[in-house]
């Protein structure tokens, strides 16, 4: 059977975290959401460095979601790596963020995110943006070819 | 003889003038000015040396001494010590036997303004007549002693004795209403510069005063922005948490907690809007926003078609002209201004009173105004000003909702256009807030684009 798919979150705040992982389970959606708190870890997981490589245990996510302002390596760093790596650049990425600022928006299309989300401020704000992206992107989108 | 002294009386008024002329530029240039009053001087008193004055016959004088003084008293040790080398070298130059005594002079005479200047602490325009008098006093009695040591033996006696009492008697009293004259010309430069000095140094402050409030104001809206930020993620997690619980476990809460959950949510909506107006507040310093022509009928339109299915315009008539100006400004800004204004004017309303809101405008000469009036609460003349600093809520929080940044950004915002707005109101009438704002040229192809594309947002 086909494994669902999983999403990488990149959020260092605690709150955002567990509102976003209780929304996907409030709209029953069981996809594997691996969580890592700095751009760094992000980009370890992602590059596969170290005990991280073995993709069995810690596969490459179908879903990068995104938050902008991290503690170190900022979330525009990780996305330009991202976009730059080969093996990595056709992974759909998320941006969720508070920010609105248009200079965030601008680097976030520039680097090459695939959309760009405003972090809701209610519960149901969250429901509705969890619900959107597994239809939107999870079901509809059909999928980038892998790099080979 | 009174010709010469007629001659001698304008040479000293020209000496006025230009010397006036050439001062006025010693506040950037002084050595410059400096030498130039030496040489004027200088010029002056070779002048005079040429056409002197005749006492008697064989005995024949001239108005350096008066220059001279005059030069060190007002022109300090440069220009007096420039003007006395041109002389003493002209004195030089013409020889004779009064050589030694006239060189002699020329160097007394100067010595003694420059004696003079030292004792009124360089400020020579504050010599009265008596302290003049003095100087001429002081000049020629040096002058006749000259004469009387250096002149050949015996002859210097007995033209001294000749001539000191003319001398002393005329002299000083030259010396006296040229001092004068100079004088106030000086003090008029000192009275001029002094106010250029003023000038300049009130610009700088102005400037750096200009400066330190830019800065201030650009540091708090980069505060406002952060804290704008920052603010919003407890938020989230506050409202965000209350809400589940207010989802999912309301069966298990009685009455009083479910309540409370509420007023949680409540003030959490309420903090958003607030952290959303300040956002807003703030981000309107940060760009610059390129005029344009934006015709408001349509943005009305626009508004009213938002906030008609909320609930600010339940039960209120509100009636707007059909063709609103068209103004020179930023579409961006003109939807934050009349949804600010139109949303005050559908909130505060009088109990017992149908509520209405009228939307009019007028075009006189170059300027748009656009008018937003109600007939609610209104605001008490006294609050007319306040209203639009920032936070400034006249009602308290449960009278009516607000976030006190509303009108705050329709002020900036208006100003950022090059506009102004202004409120009329009588409490328990209504009030009439006025925005007035460039009309935008109307001839030509822009109106016609503005209609097109109000036609197309209409369909």
């Amino acid at each position: 059977m086909k494994r669902k798919a999983v999403i990488l979150l990149v959020e260092d705040d605690r709150m955002d975290i567990e509102l976003t992982l209780d929304a996907f389970r409030e709209v029953k959606l069981e996809n594997e959401i691996i969580t890592v708190q700095t751009g760094e870890e992000a980009l370890d997981y992602l590059l596969g460095r170290g005990d991280l490589a073995d993709r069995k245990s810690y596969p490459l996510p179908n879903l990068v979601l995104l938050d902008l302002k991290l503690p170190g390596i900022s979330g525009l760093d990780v996305l330009k790596t991202l976009k730059k790596t080969p093996v990595l650049k056709r992974l759909p990425v998320i941006i969720l963020t508070s920010s609105q600022e248009e200079s965030d928006r601008a680097a976030g299309y520039d680097y090459g995110v695939n959309s760009y989300l405003v972090k809701p401020i209610s519960f149901s704000g969250f429901l509705e943006v969890v619900k959107n992206i597994y239809d939107y992107w999870l079901t509809l989108n059909v999928k980038a070819p892998l790099w080979n | 003889m009174y010709l010469s002294l007629i001659q001698n009386a304008a040479l000293l008024v020209a000496l006025c003038s230009f010397y006036s002329l050439i001062s006025r530029l010693r506040r950037d240039r002084e050595l410059l000015t400096r030498i130039l009053e030496g040489l004027l001087f200088g010029g002056v008193a070779v002048a005079g040396m040429n056409m002197p004055f005749q006492y008697a016959p064989g005995i024949i004088y001239d108005g350096r001494s008066i220059v001279l003084s005059l030069a060190g008293l007002f022109g300090g040790p440069a220009a007096g010590g420039i003007a006395a080398l041109v002389a003493a070298f002209y004195r030089f130059y013409l020889g004779g036997p009064g050589v030694w005594a006239g060189l002699a002079t020329i160097a007394g005479c100067t010595l003694v303004g420059l004696t003079f200047r030292r004792a009124f602490a360089d400020r020579p325009e504050r010599l009265g007549i008596l302290s003049l008098y003095g100087l001429g006093i002081s000049a020629h009695f040096v002058m006749l002693a000259c004469q009387l040591l250096l002149q050949p033996w015996p002859a210097g006696v007995a033209v001294i004795h000749r001539i000191w009492i003319p001398i002393m008697l005329i002299f000083p009293v030259a010396t006296v209403l040229m001092g004068v004259l100079l004088g106030s010309e000086e003090s008029r430069i000192v009275a001029e510069h002094d106010l250029m000095d003023l000038t300049a140094e009130l610009e700088k402050r102005v400037g750096q005063r200009t400066a330190e409030l830019e800065n201030a104001n650009s540091a708090l809206e980069a505060f406002a922005y952060s804290v704008s930020h920052d603010l919003r993620a407890p938020l989230r997690a506050i409202s965000g948490f209350a809400e589940i619980i207010a989802r999912r476990h309301r069966d298990s809460l009685n009455e009083e907690a479910s309540h409370y959950f509420d007023n949680i949510l409540e003030a959490s909506g309420r903090m958003d809007e607030l952290i959303t107006n300040l956002l807003e507040y703030s981000r309107l310093g940060k760009k610059v926003m390129p005029p344009e022509a934006v015709a408001l009928s349509p943005l009305v339109a626009e508004i009213l078609s938002e906030s008609g299915s909320g609930q600010t315009a339940a039960d209120a008539e509100i009636a707007v002209q059909p063709d609103l100006p068209v103004v020179t400004g930023n579409r961006t800004l003109l939807l934050q201004v009349l949804s600010n204004l139109i949303g005050n004017a559908l909130k505060y309303r009088r109990d017992g009173v149908r509520h209405r809101v009228e939307i009019g405008g007028t075009i006189e000469g170059n300027w748009a105004t656009l008018s937003v009036s109600d007939n609610g609460v209104g605001i008490a003349h006294e609050h007319h000003e306040k209203i639009f600093n920032i936070f400034q809520r006249l009602h308290s929080r449960d009278d009516s909702a607000g976030t006190g940044i509303g009108l705050a950004i329709v002020k900036k915002a208006v100003e950022m256009m090059g506009g102004t707005v202004e409120v009329e109101s009588i409490p328990g009438e209504g009030s009439v807030f006025r925005v007035k704002l460039p009309a935008a040229v109307t001839s030509g192809n822009e109106g016609g684009e503005d209609e097109k594309k109000s036609r197309y947002s209409a369909r």
